[in-house]
């Protein structure tokens, strides 16, 4: 009775789960199956939208892969640098870190998108200093619109969430695991990869996963700084729903966009637990 | 006592640690004051004295885990003062272990020999050997996480002494455990010591720990060494008050000096050897202290009245009121007494001239 009582109250929070989590993905995976017919949707079971999605999609999807895992690569490293500085550096300055590394979120993400666009536009701040540094005669395109400043972009705006799981992890930490360390003849390097790194494995796993599947779903940073070579699959995926009304073909690509981007958590999380050895 | 180990042997040898004029600050406070310190080889020191004394940052001072303010240090004739405790011939033992959780017991103890990258075969041998000296055979594979405190306590001591180090460093490694298992470690602490051989410096606070473990006790008092010498001239020739009450129990009767005559407010006059006039304390062991029949023949006397008796089996213990209203305790074996004492009663105390020591009240 009393085991009866006590499930009952997860019930709300299933009903939101549900509601909100479980009742959509449905719906688009049950619509990823129709088809469509000049401008109506029907109920079929056909698979014709992932056909479409492999065939005309492929190479925005890993482009999109590409984009997201080096971003979530980079990201996880700086923030693994940053908490490590956070935690173990700053002293009693490690908690206003923190803080402020976290205000930068609030900054709102549009922001740092324009502001990287005037860092690194044909006549932004970076091509205005190389040339009149007299580094280079012209401004350089290449900054812009590319795999790179869409990374890097990414990478400016997913930090904090990246520090976060970090920092908390390397809390539970001691001290004196470094300080052994030392006095068994471990020098800096060996310390930080043999000593640090392996106590903040859960950590680093979750910032990797978040920056990685924040980068792979966004569609807003391609759409300002990607260009054609920097596109991602996310900017595709919402066009579907929204210009061209082919929701069989827009589901079908987001599940498809979701099992690559679980595959690869998946194997981003064997690799850093296998790293142990 | 224990110290019969090797203490006549080291005489001649050279120092294997020196500390000069060593000192450190924190912002303005002085936590360790230009100590002076030699450790020879074969040494088991025990830095010893309350907490905040210090005595843990000295230890760190040797280990390398922070850098004096001023002094040096050497270690087998070697300046290390500037090195990290990566270069130094130092291993630590944490009071919070330190173990690496990510490790089983006997990755631990093989890191460090890993980083000097001792040879498979060698580096096992030697791990087996320390496993096998500290005895968690039957614990090597397991995580650190599945071992109780004294086991920890023994992995930590396994992973530092398979370095072999010129001085093994112990940050107060007993004090987390029971008093049980606290005993047992310290009889595993001195059993090793005698197998390896090594130099240990263990800080502590129990002055208990302190007599039974070392062949040296260096007290430390707010930064300072304050005495130094072996268990029996620390306990029997206290240089000071706080020596004196910090290490055993002690009764301290005031006094002063006057033409090398002292007289206590108890209302005594003692021939005194020479020292500067002036005040002057008495200090007299509870063990030393007799309660007097009518005839007994002894070199101090006084009376007083009982205050308090406490049966302690082997023993029973007074505590005595003087006519200077000063409190004395007695401890008297139980198979001395000649008749029964209760409190209220008039009684004669007395000790042997050669067991107290009388010392300028600073």
């Amino acid at each position: 009775m009393r085991e009866l009582i006590k499930s009952w109250k997860t019930v709300p929070s299933l009903a939101v789960l549900a509601g909100l989590f479980v009742a959509p993905l449905s719906l688009l995976f049950v619509v990823s199956f129709w088809s469509k017919k000049l401008f109506r949707v029907v109920p079929d079971f056909v698979f014709d939208g992932y056909q479409k999605a492999l065939v005309s999609y492929w190479d925005v999807g890993l482009n999109t892969l590409a984009i997201a895992i080096s971003t979530g690569i980079i990201t996880t490293t700086i923030a693994f640098f940053f908490a490590f500085f956070i935690r173990f550096k700053a002293g009693r300055y490690g908690d206003i870190l923190l803080f402020i590394s976290l205000v930068t979120l609030f900054g709102g993400y549009l922001v740092k998108i324009y502001a990287w666009k005037s860092i690194l536009g044909l006549e932004g701040i970076l091509n205005t200093a190389l040339i009149g540094l007299g580094i280079v005669s012209e401004p350089l395109g290449a900054l812009l619109y590319n795999r790179g400043s869409v990374a890097t972009a990414l990478t400016h705006f997913l930090l904090p969430i990246a520090v976060l799981p970090i920092v908390a992890s390397m809390r539970n930490i001691q001290d004196i695991t470094l300080e052994a360390g030392r006095d068994l003849g471990a020098g800096p390097v060996r310390i930080l990869l043999g000593v640090v790194l392996p106590q903040c494995r859960a950590g680093i796993i979750a910032a990797f996963a978040f920056s990685f599947l924040i980068a792979a779903g966004d569609y807003i940073t391609p759409l300002f700084l990607g260009g054609t070579d920097g596109a991602m699959i996310g900017m595709f995926i919402a066009s579907q729903f929204s210009i061209r009304f082919d929701w069989p073909l827009g589901s079908a690509m987001a599940f498809l966009t979701m099992f690559s981007c679980l595959t690869v958590v998946l194997i981003a999380r064997l690799a850093i637990v296998r790293g142990r050895k | 006592m224990v110290n019969d180990r090797g203490n006549q042997l080291n005489q001649k040898d050279s120092p294997l640690v020196r500390l000069r004029d060593l000192s450190k600050s924190f912002g303005r406070v002085e936590a360790v004051k230009s100590i002076n310190l030699d450790i020879k080889s074969r040494d088991f020191l025990a830095i010893l004295g309350p907490s905040g004394c210090g005595k843990t940052t000295l230890l760190r001072l040797i280990g390398g885990f922070a850098e004096p303010s001023n002094g040096t240090i050497e270690i087998g004739g070697n300046d290390v003062t500037r090195l990290g405790p990566e270069r130094r011939p130092t291993n630590m033992v944490f009071q919070g272990y330190g173990l690496f959780p990510h490790m089983t017991v006997r990755e631990n103890i093989a890191y460090g020999l890993k980083i000097q990258k001792v040879s498979q075969s060698e580096r096992e041998q030697r791990v087996d050997d320390v496993i096998g000296l500290v005895r968690l055979e039957e614990l090597a594979d397991r995580g650190t996480g599945e071992l109780s405190g004294g086991q920890q306590q023994r992995a930590a001591l396994a992973r530092a002494i398979v370095m072999r180090p010129q001085v093994l460093l112990l940050d107060e490694p007993l004090a987390a455990l029971d008093l049980k298992l606290r005993q047992a470690m310290q009889e595993e602490l001195r059993r090793i010591h005698n197998e390896i051989g090594g130099t240990f410096v263990f800080v502590t606070h129990d002055q208990g720990e302190a007599l039974a473990l070392s062949n040296r006790i260096a007290v430390m008092d707010e930064g300072n060494i304050v005495q130094e010498g072996g268990p029996e001239d620390i306990y029997a020739s206290p240089e000071s008050r706080f020596v004196s009450t910090f290490i055993g129990e002690a009764n301290i009767l005031s006094g002063r000096r006057q033409n090398s005559v002292v007289t206590l407010a108890a209302g005594l006059d003692l021939p005194s050897s020479s020292g500067p006039d002036g005040a002057v304390i008495l200090v007299i062991r509870p063990e030393a202290v007799q309660i007097l029949s009518d005839n007994s023949q002894v070199d101090v006397r006084t009376e007083g009245t009982i205050v308090d008796k406490v049966y302690l089996g082997a023993y029973v213990r007074f505590q005595i009121q003087l006519s200077s209203d000063e409190f004395i305790t007695a401890n008297v074996p139980t198979l001395n007494l000649s008749k029964e004492y209760f409190s209220g009663d008039r009684i004669a105390v007395g000790w042997a001239g050669k067991d107290h020591r009388i010392l300028m009240d600073s």
